[in-house]
């Protein structure tokens, strides 16, 4: 396909400034079981192309699923055509500007592929989930699915770029409702947060067997808790919970798109200011965020992002100053901010903007007992299961799915409907210590939604578990 | 596309074995689309795709392969049937499945909308003439759809439409702000020049100091785009009969019985007024019209056709995923003249943003307000407010703090584009609320 397509469009490249064709070839399936029953399975098979033009200062795309010598020369003249017709109305790019050529390869390790098992081993290994997760009479919903996909991009320039990736990723996940006369209550692994670049090995390393039973055991207990307490007091969120921390409060404001204003008809806009890049305190000088494509085995690990630009680990947040936003080449041309290789497209049908990518927060030196050990009175929070936040990323409400007290340095009663609201300003501040290695996890989220026409993009984020001090925390409605 | 989808379908069931039932599902779309900042073009360009999935059922099994379609029908229904014996051996290994439906009818309906006859780039002329020295933000989206059923019994659907949506904000500076969307078949030019028109005037209200808003109840005017977020929240598992019988329902004590909300609330997915297909992806014909909510009582469900079978309750043509998708909101008695008036003191809310559960089950949410929203002092809009979170639940708002809903219904239509173009749609009313609490 890469050489087929690569002939193609040295044939019929027209004499532009720049050029690039990007292909995107998907394979993916997806096994789900409820209760006892598998539901239908479901598999895909996508392959599309995306050729743009950039020329005095202008863009356009045309993205088709014709891959033919025909298919793309036609893409190429409606991309030319937008260009022609609106170049005049185009915002300004910065003179000098220039794309690259980049060459390489990068190719997800996976020890164990998808088909190197059965799909009766398959649908029996998510049965056995399955049934153990029936630990009790009020269980009244079992879920288990196993996503599976390959996914192949080529990037072409017009003089002499050319990438190939192949990413391969396992995305599990489990979900378990009690539920009484008098409520109901799920755990999960809220929305596929294990999700992993790499093979079915992945099935055995993020110890699914284990899970899946103590989920079950956790729903029970929340049936019979009370719901979390209300007022300001200290906060241990989990990994599976600063997931989404780490996501809306710093990964979204960090978007150099939304610093320069493309995302406020929709996204949204920032709090975040270019003056603030290199003084403006961020968090408690134990906060430390990078942008780290490099860390095998995350979900958005990659040599290249989707324009060509060569990916490497950067600072974002050091010591609790912010030093760098998540701006492409494009956007760091335009912002004159400093940048990371983030230009990623959902597939081939979406133009390239500026995403999270893998962003993770560094380990620190705290044990998980040191932390809870330091807190008087408290709540420890895991798995998120609900989120919301101002467009300009500040005035923030999330939702996890479990609650534990924290009451003189030990954890007690567990509580259901654990919430805690703030604003991003002030919250990670008041960072009181950072979890260390052993706390820390590698998960993230297939759903990162953006962009106008809309994509889905996967994210990947390590953290590990941290402590907050002066949290506003509440419980659900009683 | 109907005529690739034509011949796709005639050519893919000949193999099928005996005992075998086979059906097809045809997604396409040729969109243009244009994002905006600043008053002018930020990208531009152009997306033409279409899928197809094929479904295969046997000995009460079901596999199903979605594909990208080629140019060519006859080399894409080849590559189904060689498919075909991997398919068979992998349902021989499945466990049965007890809840698989399939429809059964074998008719041919055929519904296209007039062709689209909107060129782009006279829409960035306008929009980018018109709005020279505003700063606009926005989103254009312009083409045609596509939607197919076929089975190996002969019924054959099709749907067409176009539409262009264009939908926009005017900005003040931070997150001052005003938005709104307008949408039809083909673009009309007046009716842009009238709508940037009613924004600029909207903006104006925004440039004022704001209002310093201190957390606390409120009284409220939300307006239809607000209600629509709120409706849409609760359309994410709340009308589902699976998310019922799963005990994971967000509106699960309504159709319990255990909670109601205020009478005059009557809520039904509304096809007939709706721009979705007749059809949903199995085949089943989607009712005119469902009530959904009548009298602020829990009436019916979304029922999947699978959801249907594992209930034994007959379907109404719902997707699998059970979200409405044309959903309709009755008015009341407040003309849209009197609701300045009537409210006096409190906030208008134009648009809400971002709602989640806070605790899923109780009904209760939160969000943000953004985009024109003011407080109202003596019936007049005096002054924009900063974004407030709020945090309430569907049966207060809805239930006893309702204090009425306006006489006209506003039709809203998705401009959502995750990995295609939406074709739901809304029609609500504002409706003005005695107490909303305000949090942060």
């Amino acid at each position: 396909m890469h050489q087929n397509l690569k002939k193609i469009f040295e044939a019929c490249c027209p004499d532009v400034e720049f050029a690039s064709l990007r292909w995107v070839q998907k394979d993916a399936e997806i096994i789900t079981l409820r209760d006892e029953n598998l539901e239908p399975l479901k598999r895909e098979r996508d392959l599309g192309l995306m050729v743009t033009v950039w020329h005095q200062g202008a863009w356009a795309y045309a993205a088709t699923r014709d891959v033919s010598e025909p298919g793309v020369r036609a893409a190429l003249k409606q991309a030319l055509a937008h260009w022609e017709q609106t170049a005049k109305h185009q915002m300004a790019w910065p003179t000098g500007f220039r794309w690259p050529h980049p060459t390489g390869r990068f190719e997800s390790k996976a020890h164990d592929p998808w088909q190197s098992r059965s799909l009766k081993e398959k649908v029996d290994f998510l049965m056995e989930l399955n049934e153990s997760m029936m630990r009790h009479d009020s269980i009244v919903y079992r879920e288990s699915s196993l996503w599976c996909a390959d996914e192949t991009q080529g990037y072409l320039t017009n003089h002499g770029g050319d990438v190939l990736q192949t990413i391969r990723y396992v995305a599990p996940d489990l979900s378990v409702t009690a539920a009484d006369a008098d409520g109901a209550q799920t755990r999960s692994m809220s929305g596929r947060a294990l999700v992993r670049q790499g093979g079915l090995e992945l099935l055995e390393s993020l110890e699914l067997k284990a899970r899946a039973p103590s989920m079950a055991e956790d729903a029970v207990a929340l049936l019979a808790a009370p719901n979390c307490p209300s007022g300001p007091m200290e906060v241990v969120l989990m990994p599976d919970q600063m997931i989404l921390q780490i996501h809306e409060s710093i990964g979204h404001p960090l978007e150099t798109d939304r610093i320069l204003g493309d995302e406020r008809n929709y996204a949204g806009t920032t709090f975040v200011t270019p003056d603030m890049f290199g003084t403006y305190q961020y968090g408690s000088d134990l906060l430390n965020v990078t942008f780290d494509p490099t860390l095998t085995g995350e979900i958005a690990s990659y040599n290249f992002d989707d324009e060509g630009h060569a990916a490497e680990k950067q600072h974002l947040i050091k010591d609790g100053i912010l030093v760098r936003p998540l701006g492409s080449l494009s956007s760091m041309a335009r912002s004159g901010l400093p940048g990371v290789a983030n230009a990623r497209a959902e597939n081939w049908n979406r133009a390239p903007i500026d995403r999270m990518a893998n962003l993770n927060l560094e380990p620190g030196s705290s044990s998980l007992e040191d932390m809870i050990g330091s807190v008087e009175r408290g709540v420890l929070m895991k798995t998120n299961r609900s989120w919301s936040i101002d467009d300009s990323r500040n005035k923030f409400q999330f939702g996890c799915e479990w609650g534990q007290l924290i009451e003189n340095g030990q954890l007690t009663d567990v509580v259901k409907n654990p919430n805690y609201r703030g604003v991003s300003a002030n919250f990670w501040r008041n960072l009181g210590a950072v979890g260390d290695a052993s706390t820390f996890e590698i998960l993230g989220t297939p759903y990162c939604g953006k962009g106008e026409p809309n994509q889905a993009i996967r994210v990947g984020h390590a953290t590990p578990a941290c402590l907050f001090r002066d949290v506003s925390v509440f419980g659900g409605a009683s | 596309m109907r005529d690739y989808f034509e011949k796709l379908s005639a050519a893919v069931f000949g193999s099928l074995e005996a005992g075998e039932k086979a059906s097809l599902f045809f997604q396409g779309e040729a969109s243009d689309f244009v994002r905006f900042n600043q008053g002018q073009v930020r990208q531009i360009g152009s997306v033409e795709q279409a899928y197809a999935s094929f479904t295969l059922q046997r000995n009460g099994r079901e596999i199903g392969e979605r594909f990208i379609c080629s140019e060519d029908a006859q080399q894409d229904a080849e590559r189904v049937r060689s498919r075909l014996p991997d398919l068979r051996a992998d349902l021989a290994c499945l466990p049965e499945d007890p809840h698989l439906e399939f429809y059964e009818g074998s008719e041919r309906r055929i519904e296209e909308g007039a062709a689209p006859e909107t060129k782009i780039h006279d829409v960035v002329e306008d929009v980018c003439g018109a709005a020279a020295g505003c700063d606009l933000v926005g989103f254009l989206i312009c083409g045609p759809q596509f939607f197919g059923y076929a089975n190996h019994l002969g019924a054959f659907k099709w749907y067409r439409r176009a539409s262009t949506v264009f939908e926009y904000s005017l900005y003040a500076g931070g997150d001052k702000a005003v938005k709104t969307s307008i949408a039809g078949g083909d673009w009309d030019r007046d009716k842009w020049l009238r709508s940037l028109q009613t924004q600029q005037q909207q903006l104006a209200l925004m440039t004022r100091p704001p209002a310093k808003i201190e957390p606390g109840a409120y009284r409220v005017y939300l307006s239809p785009a607000a209600v629509g977020e709120i409706l849409s929240l609760f359309c994410w598992g709340g009308f589902s009969q699976r998310a019922k019988n799963e005990k994971r329902a967000s509106l699960q004590l309504l159709y319990e019985g255990k909670k109601t909300l205020d009478p005059r609330v009557r809520v039904s997915e509304d096809v007939a007024s709706g721009v979705g297909p007749f059809f949903n992806e199995t085949g089943f014909d989607r009712p005119e019209r469902v009530a959904l909510i009548q009298a602020g009582r829990g009436e019916s469900l979304l029922v999947a056709p699978r959801t249907a079978r594992q209930s034994n309750l007959p379907t109404n043509g719902a997707d699998d995923d059970e979200i409405p998708l044309s959903l309709s909101m009755d008015g009341g008695k407040l003309s849209e003249s009197s609701v300045l008036p009537t409210l006096d003191r409190g906030l208008y809310i134009n648009n809400l943003w971002y709602l989640n559960y806070s605790d899923r089950l109780a009904g209760r949410f939160t969000g943000m307000t953004r985009f024109g929203c003011f407080e109202v002092q003596n019936g007049e809009l005096v002054a924009p407010i900063p974004v407030m979170r709020f945090d309430d639940t569907i049966y207060d708002l809805l239930g006893a703090a309702l204090e009425e809903l306006t006489q006209g219904c506003e039709k809203q239509i998705s401009a959502s584009t995750y990995r295609s173009r939406s074709v739901s749609s809304m029609c609500l009313p504002g409706a003005l609320i005695g107490k909303m609490k305000f949090t942060l």
